[in-house]
């Protein structure tokens, strides 16, 4: 018989006697020897005398393995695998409670959530043994030696937990022992233990404690920026720039931005110019709204209403995701009419929108705060003055010559008694014109007034409540200014012109007024009043003799009259000689002769009365500037 | 026929058994310095004696209620030839018994004594080894642990003679 094995065979015997020692190591090594197992053990030997084999076998020593109690709860300064957000409910840390001993044991679980701790911002929503919560009576589970129960604490975190900040949650509150494990239990004066409730074993009841953390994170952080010009001239785009961030640590999904168009009632609203650059692909990609929250799509810019458009809608194109710390430009023009009331700036906003990680719409609007604050964009103001008379800020002048800077009110100043035309006045002459100041440039305005000209020795002054406080209106300067009158509002004003005393008469005496825009002073306008002074008829009395003026003579008398006014019609002008009135004495020393006659005004004449002593001219009307004479003739006597 | 018994043949049986004896000792003075009788045979008687290190004291198990997982139990194998030959090739095995594992260098024989490990009972080697499953598929004959071993034997060089005494002791840790 060989009795040595050969050496294949003496391997395949240590292989499959090796696996099997290996399987079975790797069981013993985690389990203790259950309570109340026998150990036994005989001792043997074997000799020989030379000749013959001899073997004897030991007595048999028994002993009994004690029952030990034992818990160990794992992990211990463990770390979630993931991070957790602000407002994450319902956090699963799970822990393993096992049965360290080496009998069937019961563990012990406090009510509700007392055998869990959570530090920082977070608090405990329920405990599950198993798939069991643990309720107001608390929970025990019977578990073998060796076995596990598997046991989540489920954590709700604080939606104002700081970022980086840590969430620390313990199972069981041991306070020593090797990883916190396996100490005899005791209840604390504000238990959080779970213990073995066993009482029989050698080292009594004992308790454990695990600990699990995790770090908070940011969730999905959308933050957009606007930017634009600080100005823009009317009739012009605005050319936007919206930079969409997530400055979270997760995905900002499905994100996309609303721009919110700075309208104004129709006509003069801003419109949607489309997008530029290289989000020029946008305008076959996007959706308008008036509400903000029902939206159409369009594929073309072409396609966009004139009307109704208040929001304008794009998807970034990073959908359906925009990564932590990932940010996307968009660029985009807004038109602002010529005809856009200025006075106020163009404030726009724009609001980036996605879903964060909890599944939460989470928005973020442009600018500083809650509720953002505007880019804006000022629309240069252009001035347009036109200064006027009453209730006609842009008349022009009279004649081929007439603009709306010399557009003229005229009023006449009646001296009594009347004078002959040249007399010096022996008081002041005060004239008060009303004239219409119109805002025709694109923003509310002030204006400043000055008075250029003025009649010599004149003062002049400006009220703009109806004569309620007057002004002295200086020849140039910015030093009287109008109130405030919005875009193509009016604004009547007086202007008060007093000549001083010994102003000739039959004059007219002219003051320029001008306007000046204070929002754009290249823009200013200006209006004449003018006091037609004793009226706005002269008389020239002119006198011929055909030889030396004896008696037989012919006189022939001229009475030559002028309309001076620009503007005003002589209506009903009669004119009377009479030959006996004042210092006249042509009706004692002449008698009539001839036909008098009337020139310049047609079908005008002129007759004597029955003692040919006084001659009336018809009523005739002179126009602005007209002329005419009158002449009649007496022979002398 | 009577036989008769020559007084004179006596001092001659007399010198047979001497001779003979003699002839033991030159047997005995050949096979070893020790005289034995060519039919001395041995007879040992095997103790075995356990005992529980405890709060710094040493009790016998005995004298033990129960022993408790982690505690270490010292074996000792105490073995006496009390026939009159010597006993050689002298072997003393220890189980390892269930529910314990064998402490590592633990095995302590008095005199010299190889001692050998058994994973099996069967097969013995001052180092067993185990066939381990390496990271990459192949299999590698790597030492076994203490812990896998079943049996320790001693082995001593010298006989176990007449009246002579043996220990070997070895520990072991209850699971």
């Amino acid at each position: 018989m060989n009795k040595r094995l050969s050496n294949w065979s003496l391997r395949t015997l240590y292989a499959l006697v090796s696996a099997g020692l290996i399987f079975a190591f790797s069981l013993q090594g985690y389990a203790q020897t259950a309570a109340g197992t026998p150990i036994k053990n005989t001792a043997s030997a074997t000799y020989s005398d030379g000749t013959t084999s001899y073997s004897a076998v030991s007595n048999e020593v028994t002993i009994t393995v004690a029952k030990i109690s034992g818990i160990a709860i794992t992990p211990d300064a463990g770390t979630l695998s993931t991070t957790v957000v602000p407002g994450q409910q319902d956090v699963a840390f799970q822990f393993t409670v096992t049965n360290t001993g080496n009998f069937t044991d019961t563990i012990n679980f406090l009510a509700n959530n007392s055998s869990a701790t959570v530090t920082g911002s977070a608090t405990i929503d329920h405990i599950e043994v198993g798939s069991t919560t643990i309720g107001s009576s608390g929970h025990s589970a019977s578990v073998v030696a060796g076995g596990t129960l598997t046991v989540t604490v489920y954590v709700d975190i604080s939606s104002t937990a700081a970022a980086s900040s840590t969430i620390q949650v313990f199972l069981g509150d041991a306070a020593s022992g090797t990883n916190f494990d396996n100490i005899a239990y005791s209840a604390a004066t504000t238990p959080h233990d779970v213990y073995t409730t066993a009482t029989g074993a050698v080292n009594g009841q004992r308790e454990a404690r695990g600990d699990l953390s995790a770090t908070v994170a940011n969730d999905a952080i959308p933050d957009v920026t606007l930017t634009g010009p600080t100005s823009v001239t009317p009739g012009s785009n605005i050319a936007y720039s919206a930079t969409n961030c997530n400055v979270g640590a997760r995905d900002l999904t499905n994100p996309y931005l609303v721009i919110a168009l700075p309208n104004q009632p129709s006509p003069a609203e801003t419109t949607f110019a489309g997008f530029t650059g290289s989000s020029t692909g946008f305008n076959s990609a996007f959706s308008y709204s008036a509400n903000g929250s029902s939206w159409t799509a369009l594929t073309s810019l072409a396609s966009l209403p004139t009307s109704g458009v208040n929001y304008i809608r794009i998807n970034l194109t990073t959908n359906p995701l925009l990564p932590g710390g990932a940010c996307e430009t968009v660029t985009y023009n807004v038109n602002v009419p010529s005809d856009y009331d200025a006075t106020n700036p163009v404030n726009a906003t724009v609001t980036l929108y996605g879903t964060n990680s909890l599944g939460t719409l989470v928005s973020d609007i442009s600018g500083t705060g809650a509720s953002g604050t505007p880019t804006v964009t000022n629309v240069t103001k252009i001035g347009g003055p036109y200064l006027g008379p009453n209730g006609l800020p842009q008349a022009s002048g009279p004649g081929s010559g007439g603009n709306t800077n010399n557009d003229v009110t005229e009023k006449t100043a009646i001296l009594s008694p009347a004078v002959a035309p040249g007399t010096a006045t022996t008081s002041a002459t005060v004239v008060t014109f009303t004239n219409t100041l119109e805002n025709k440039g694109n923003a509310t305005d002030t204006f400043t007034f000055t008075a250029p000209t003025v009649p010599s020795g004149s003062t002049v002054e400006v009220s703009f409540n109806g004569g309620g406080t007057w002004v002295t209106v200086p020849t140039s300067g910015t030093t009287v200014t109008s109130p405030s009158v919005a875009k193509d509002a009016t604004l009547q004003l007086q202007i008060r012109v007093t000549l001083p005393t010994g102003t000739l008469s039959g004059a007219a005496y002219d003051t320029v007024i001008t306007a000046t825009s204070v929002n754009d002073n290249t823009k200013s306008n200006s209006t004449i009043d003018r006091i037609l002074l004793g009226g706005f008829i002269n008389l020239n009395k002119s006198v011929s003799c055909a030889s030396s003026c004896e008696p037989g003579d012919t006189v022939t008398y001229t009475v030559t009259f002028t309309n001076f006014s620009a503007t005003l019609t002589a209506s009903g002008l009669v004119i009377t000689e009479d030959g006996a009135a004042g210092t006249n004495n042509w009706a004692t020393y002449t008698t009539a002769t001839g036909t008098p006659a009337v020139t310049g005004v047609s079908g005008a004449s002129a007759s004597y009365n029955v003692g040919n002593t006084v001659l009336t001219s018809s009523s005739m009307s002179v126009s602005p500037g007209g002329s005419g004479t009158l002449t009649f003739q007496r022979k002398i006597n | 026929m009577k036989k008769i018994i020559n007084k004179s043949k006596k001092p001659l049986l007399g010198l047979m058994i001497g001779f003979l004896f003699l002839s033991s000792i030159v047997v005995l003075a050949k096979n070893g310095s020790r005289l034995s009788f060519a039919n001395a045979k041995p007879a040992v008687n095997v103790v075995l004696e356990g005992t529980v290190e405890r709060d710094n004291a040493v009790l016998s198990l005995d004298k033990t209620e129960a022993v408790k997982p982690g505690e270490v139990l010292h074996w000792t194998i105490s073995s006496e030839n009390k026939g009159d030959g010597e006993a050689k090739d002298y072997k003393v095995v220890g189980k390892i018994p269930a529910g314990t594992e064998f402490i590592a260098d633990s095995a302590k024989p008095e005199g010299l004594a190889k001692v050998t490990y058994s994973l099996d009972g069967k097969n013995f080697s001052a180092q067993p080894m185990i066939e381990e499953k390496q990271a990459d598929g192949s299999i590698k004959s790597v030492p076994a642990p203490a812990a896998m071993y079943k049996q320790v034997r001693f082995e001593w060089e010298n006989s176990l003679n007449p009246n002579e005494k043996l220990n070997a002791s070895y520990n072991v840790k209850v699971k």
